[in-house]
């Protein structure tokens, strides 16, 4: 049995060892969910497979919405195909519009801001309509058993703290700036991380004392937060959007499951996501 | 040595070599033909280009010199010394070379993190603290880079033989005397070609600094993290930079290989 989440292009490379077996792979890649082979059981048919570039902060959402279309297989919803796998692929926002560009092959765009999902669209490398699927508002973290006694945004600026911010750049660290300028706190910040992933585990490992990071990670992170007011208004939008125009049914499917009430919006608000 | 052309690899494997020089050499190529030369001299003089450059600089060669400081005596033990679990012990040395850098950096933030550890107690007892500073970086730095000197001096050490030195010893020359006068300029192109090795190693280090040392303008920020930085906001400047990393490194290695080992 082939393995349903294999990507693509692996499938086509180990096929072009023979010209026989290259012939066949193109066939199954031009026609899914019309090959031979039997299976039938959930996601071990054939599916059509959906290849979903996403912000690494959106891992655990699209490992969920991945196994849940594994589980539906053939009882797909109505009008959809006989089934659909998702394949994620995860990286920085701006990376991934970058590997776009280069011509990487992808059926959705997910970003985790609106900055990034703009350069792809305006390099032309997303054409389908752009839709919010969700915001990710800052908190203000702190290490576990809060031993630098963090009780406001202020203390930030304290400099007998290790505090640590996202870098310039990266989504949360233009968001973090941007909130602490309007704020009116200036941080005596020790690290600028070049992902909201690493600041919240280094925040987790009482590394750092104090951080700004993104409310999804910090609850993934089991992180301990100071209410610090003023702050859930600086929060990142979620675009998604289909690489091409006119996108097949598979895709329409996944995009329809971060609709409001779909199981890919839902997981989002589990996984502490804000309404978009 | 031998007489001129006797010693030439057959032309299979000559043409096999010169095709992994292409390997080496084609991604320098494809930098600089993408390189924005009329905006290099903006890019580079960046005050931020400038301030990473400077702690490159600082933190390769005082990571250098911790490693030569170090290394020769791990060199000597590993050669000289009579080792329970040699093996063992050398694949210890061998670790870092193998291990992912972001893996060498969450294990030094484990060992020397102020929750680390040995670093709890240096917090505690001295109050020292290496992660997200200078000396942090040296230490991740130090850390990737000690098996290139360790690995090179102790092939050389063991080359050379212990015949010399205890020539020496018989002669009456004291330990020390023996190693500043006889070992010492024995494996000379050795420890150069060992302290070039390191330093590379040490300039292009990424992920243990990152990782362990974190990211601050001035403090840790060095050329490649600057590179991976700009690779996402505005790729001219990355090409810019990585550049002028590949210029500098390029200059020291030629430098030292012409200083430190015959032609």
């Amino acid at each position: 049995m082939r393995d349903p989440l294999g990507p693509v292009p692996f499938r086509t490379a180990a096929a072009a060892s023979g010209a026989a077996a290259l012939g066949l792979a193109l066939t199954a890649l031009a026609l899914p969910g019309c090959g031979g082979g039997g299976g039938g059981g959930p996601g071990g048919g054939d599916a059509d497979v959906v290849v979903v570039m996403a912000a690494s902060s959106l891992t655990d959402v699209l490992g969920e919405v991945s196994a849940s279309f594994e589980t539906l297989g053939g009882s797909g919803p109505a009008g959809g195909p006989a089934a659909v796998t998702v394949v994620p692929v995860l990286a920085g926002s701006s990376a991934l519009v970058a590997q776009l560009a280069e011509g990487a092959d992808a059926d959705i765009l997910m970003t985790a801001d609106a900055a990034t999902m703009q350069r792809a669209v305006g390099n032309g490398s997303v054409q389908g309509e752009v839709a919010s699927v969700a915001a990710n508002a800052l908190v203000l973290a702190v290490a576990p058993g809060n031993p630098g006694q963090v009780a406001s945004l202020e203390d930030l600026s304290r400099t007998d703290l290790l505090v640590g911010l996202c870098a310039a750049g990266v989504p949360c660290g233009t968001l973090a700036d941007r909130a602490l300028n309007r704020l009116g706190v200036e941080p005596a910040v020790d690290t600028r991380e070049l992902n909201a992933r690493a600041l919240a585990t280094k925040i987790a490992l009482g590394e750092l004392d104090a951080g700004l990071v993104y409310a999804t990670d910090a609850a993934a992170s089991g992180l301990e937060t100071v209410a610090a007011s003023g702050l859930g208004r600086f929060a990142n939008s979620y675009l998604m959007a289909s690489i091409d125009a006119d996108p097949p049914a598979a895709v329409r499917v996944v995009l329809a499951a971060f609709e409001p009430g779909g199981l890919g919006a839902e997981a989002m608000l589990e996984a502490g996501f804000g309404p978009p | 040595m031998s007489k001129a052309g006797a010693d030439r690899p057959p032309a299979l494997l000559a043409g096999v070599g010169v095709l992994a020089l292409v390997l080496l050499t084609l991604p320098v190529a494809g930098l600089v033909q993408r390189a924005p030369w009329s905006a290099l001299p903006g890019l580079l003089t960046d005050s931020t280009v400038l301030e990473a450059l400077r702690v490159s600089l600082v933190v390769s060669v005082v990571a250098t010199a911790v490693c030569a400081a170090l290394g020769v005596p791990l060199a000597l033990i590993l050669a000289r010394v009579r080792l329970p679990f040699p093996r063992l012990v050398r694949a210890f040395v061998m670790l870092p070379m193998v291990m992912p850098p972001v893996v060498g950096g969450t294990a030094l933030l484990f060992a020397l993190g102020r929750r680390g550890l040995v670093g709890q107690w240096l917090d505690s007892w001295f109050g020292l603290r290496l992660p997200f500073t200078t000396a942090g970086a040296v230490v991740a730095a130090s850390f990737v880079a000690l098996p290139f000197l360790v690995v090179t001096v102790e092939a050389a050490l063991r080359q050379a033989g212990a015949d010399l030195e205890e020539a020496g010893s018989a002669l009456g020359a004291r330990a020390w005397a023996n190693l500043v006068h006889v070992t010492l300029p024995a494996i000379r192109p050795a420890l150069g070609a060992g302290i070039a090795l390191a330093w590379a190693r040490a300039i292009g280090e990424f992920g243990a600094t990152i990782t362990f040392a974190g990211n601050l303008p001035g403090r840790t920020r060095t050329l490649p993290l600057q590179t991976f930085l700009a690779l996402e906001q505005d790729p001219e400047a990355a090409i810019a930079i990585s550049l002028a990393l590949l210029a500098v490194s390029l200059t020291v290695l030629v430098a030292l290989r012409t200083r430190w080992t015959p032609r």
